[in-house]
């Protein structure tokens, strides 16, 4: 007979060699909840829902600890959602959760939108406005307890569908109605910081209808999903989980050969290579268009590729099915040498650190060459088949956000302005002439409820020009707000293009007139324009005119802050201490001029 | 052979050792067989054995000695 006691292995070996049933996700989650694993960062998350929960465990702590979460889980008692989350002293709060997820099935909430025979028309509004009222008081009701970001299910397609065949063509199908209270309910996450969408329709689609539920489970105990969906639900929160807690990759850096194109470039030639409408050019045109939606969404692209880099150059510009052109690569290192050091090249010219650089490669001796030389970098494990090349780097949530901001939008084309912007100032002309030419202009707004997610996001990932690199989330800056602090926002513009908000200061008042900075921050991408000169200035204005007479800044110092360690000592603070850690000013009307050569508007909304 | 797939199953999703179980082990004698992993050893159950319980069985599932009767009347030998 077997024996109970197993040899101990590691966490990765673990969950290699994980078989996809019940009983072995139950046996890993107990290892894992035991502690055996130290190198898993805890997480608490709470769940509120109207059905059973429980048999989601195992698997969101397995699939947490796949993404070095340790997740620690209180489940709040079936269908209290409002006693739960409305009630201060109820014990989801008393168990200080890091995340909360609110899982309601539209037949709890909104039935009666599964019932399109038996809805008036006119009641469908009011329907729908409820279930949106119901989730947006939940989330309200969260905010004024706690700060844990809010992961809110929404609803899978009905089950059941009450007019047969004849729902598709029917005026008010049971499915278009699913799909708007899902509209109504990310409109009511949008709406509040620190509230995300849990895809659960998505994860229902992947899985297949068919398999999504188990009748048994659904009668005897109130468990909506079968064991798969189970899982699957796990994997996805796992991620999601992530998510909340890292900040995204900036950087896909990408070899060529093999990978953007099937064969070797130097042996195939221009018309060798597979790339094209036919397998298996086909499964590289298709990759290539994926990794451009990245792009769409504002990550950077760079090549690392051994190669002769006017070829491989030449290539990407003139094959007729490159659909990745070399406008779209911000970095490229093609030559004949190590691509560790191709990576750090790559994050010298981005201006980011290494770790915020994913690399793929179809070689993985290549991949474990940079795990080795440059452990920060996320190396993304090259699948066995091409066709899976873009399922790795989704797989891997090195590019996961939870929101997709204008910026991030905008962020393809800044770089190519930001290409151009240096070859103006590679003319030869003197900083501010440079600047004037440049034409830049600052707006700064007071931080409110539109500007918050932006401003969130960018005290998440900034790190080289942040004097404190405070992570306040969303809701602790609105509390922070609330309290009486300072908030601002900056935008920058510029003759080439807008780089959108990148600034943001955070100021608090303390005793007798003296207001302290908790948090100044610029993103990477406008420094050396003097909008941070710009920003301050703003903020001792603002708290001048709220009665502050001394302003004292910190700087805390990291691995990373170095561009910013002078900006006190520039700007006529004096130190506290020997560290340098505090400095302070006078306040007066018009302490710290606003720079010459740029404009400042301010604006009262964003 | 059975017996022992039994036993360790019930082992893995109550998280006690299998030589601790017998015939009469259930919800009275282990602490964690509580109604939701019931659920799993459900779930459990179905994916060692390959086959679907339908509710009653699920239901009366409440021993390692009635697991043993559900599945034997299933045709698991």
């Amino acid at each position: 007979m077997e024996s109970s006691v197993r040899p101990e292995r590691g966490l990765s070996e673990l969950l290699a060699g994980l078989e996809a049933t019940p009983a072995a996700y139950m046996r890993a989650a107990r290892r894992i909840e035991a502690g055996e694993f130290p190198e898993l960062q805890p997480v608490r998350l709470a769940f509120v829902a109207t059905f059973t929960v429980e048999p989601l465990r195992p698997y969101v702590m397995v699939e947490s600890a796949r993404r070095g979460l340790l997740a620690c889980l209180h489940i709040a008692p079936f269908n209290q959602l409002e006693q739960q989350i409305l009630e201060p002293s109820s014990a989801l709060y008393a168990f200080e959760p890091d995340a909360v997820v609110i899982a309601a099935r539209l037949e709890d909430i909104g039935p009666t939108l599964l019932c399109p025979l038996a809805l008036p028309p006119a009641r469908v509004e009011e329907e729908l406005a409820a279930v949106e009222a119901r989730v947006a008081a939940l989330l309200e009701g969260l905010r004024q307890n706690s700060e844990a970001p809010a992961l809110v299910f929404n609803f899978p397609p009905a089950e059941f569908v009450e007019a047969g065949l004849a729902d598709a063509g029917f005026e008010r199908p049971v499915a278009g109605l699913v799909q708007r209270a899902n509209e109504r309910l990310a409109t009511a996450c949008r709406r509040r910081a620190g509230a995300y969408v849990f895809d659960c329709a998505r994860v229902a689609c992947e899985v297949g209808l068919d398999r999504w539920r188990d009748a048994r489970l659904a009668h005897l105990y109130r468990v909506p999903y079968s064991a798969e969906a189970q899982r699957q639900i796990g994997r996805r929160l796992a991620r999601v989980l992530r998510a909340t807690l890292r900040p995204p990759c900036k950087c896909l850096v990408l070899d060529l050969d093999n990978t953007l194109w099937g064969g070797v470039l130097a042996e195939d030639g221009l018309e060798g290579i597979r790339l094209g409408e036919e397998y298996p050019g086909s499964a590289y045109k298709e990759f290539q268009r994926r990794v451009l939606s990245l792009a769409d969404r504002g990550v950077l692209l760079a090549i690392a590729s051994r190669n002769h880099r006017e070829e491989a150059l030449d290539a990407l510009a003139r094959h007729p099915d490159a659909v990745l052109k070399p406008k779209h690569f911000a970095a490229v290192q093609i030559h004949w040498g190590d691509k560790a050091q191709s990576l750090h090249a790559i994050a010298a010219e981005l201006n980011v650190g290494v770790d915020a650089l994913a690399f793929f490669d179809d070689s993985p001796v290549e991949g474990e060459w940079v795990r080795t030389q440059v452990p920060e970098v996320t190396v993304i494990t090259s699948p066995d088949s091409h066709l899976a090349f873009w399922e790795s780097i989704d797989e891997s949530g090195a590019f996961d956000q939870l929101l997709v901001s204008a910026e991030d939008l905008q962020r393809s084309d800044m770089v190519r302005n930001q290409v151009q912007r240096l070859s103006l100032k590679a003319s030869g002309v003197s900083l501010e002439e440079f600047l004037r030419r440049l034409a830049v202009r600052a707006t700064i707004g007071p931080i409110r409820s539109d500007t918050l997610p932006r401003v969130a996001q960018l005290l998440a990932k900034t790190n080289q020009f942040n004097l404190t690199t405070r992570r306040h989330s969303a809701a602790q800056v609105e509390a922070m707000i609330r309290g009486g602090a300072v908030g601002l926002w900056m935008r920058v513009s510029d003759r080439f293009g807008d780089s959108g908000l990148v600034g943001v200061v955070l100021a608090l008042p303390r005793l007798d007139g003296e207001w302290t900075v908790d948090t100044l921050l610029l993103s990477c991408r406008v420094i050396g324009r003097r909008a941070e000169t710009a920003l301050l200035s703003e903020l001792c204005g603002e708290v001048w005119r709220r009665g502050g007479r001394r302003l004292v800044g910190e700087f805390i110092q990291t691995a990373r802050n170095a561009p910013a360690a002078t900006f006190y000592r520039d700007h006529g603070f004096a130190p506290l201490d020997g560290e340098e850690r505090f400095w302070a000013i006078a306040l007066e009307k018009g302490t710290v001029a606003p720079p010459a050569d740029l404009e400042i508007v301010r604006v009262e909304a964003n | 052979m059975v017996e022992k797939r039994i036993r360790q199953v019930v082992a893995e999703v109550f998280g006690v050792d299998p030589s601790s179980l017998h015939d009469e082990s259930g919800p009275d004698t282990l602490a964690t067989w509580d109604s939701a992993s019931h659920i799993n050893l459900i779930l459990a159950v179905e994916a060692e054995f390959g086959v679907t319980l339908s509710p009653e069985e699920a239901m009366d599932m409440l021993s390692v000695g009635l697991i043993r009767t559900i599945l034997s009347e299933k045709g698991v030998a």
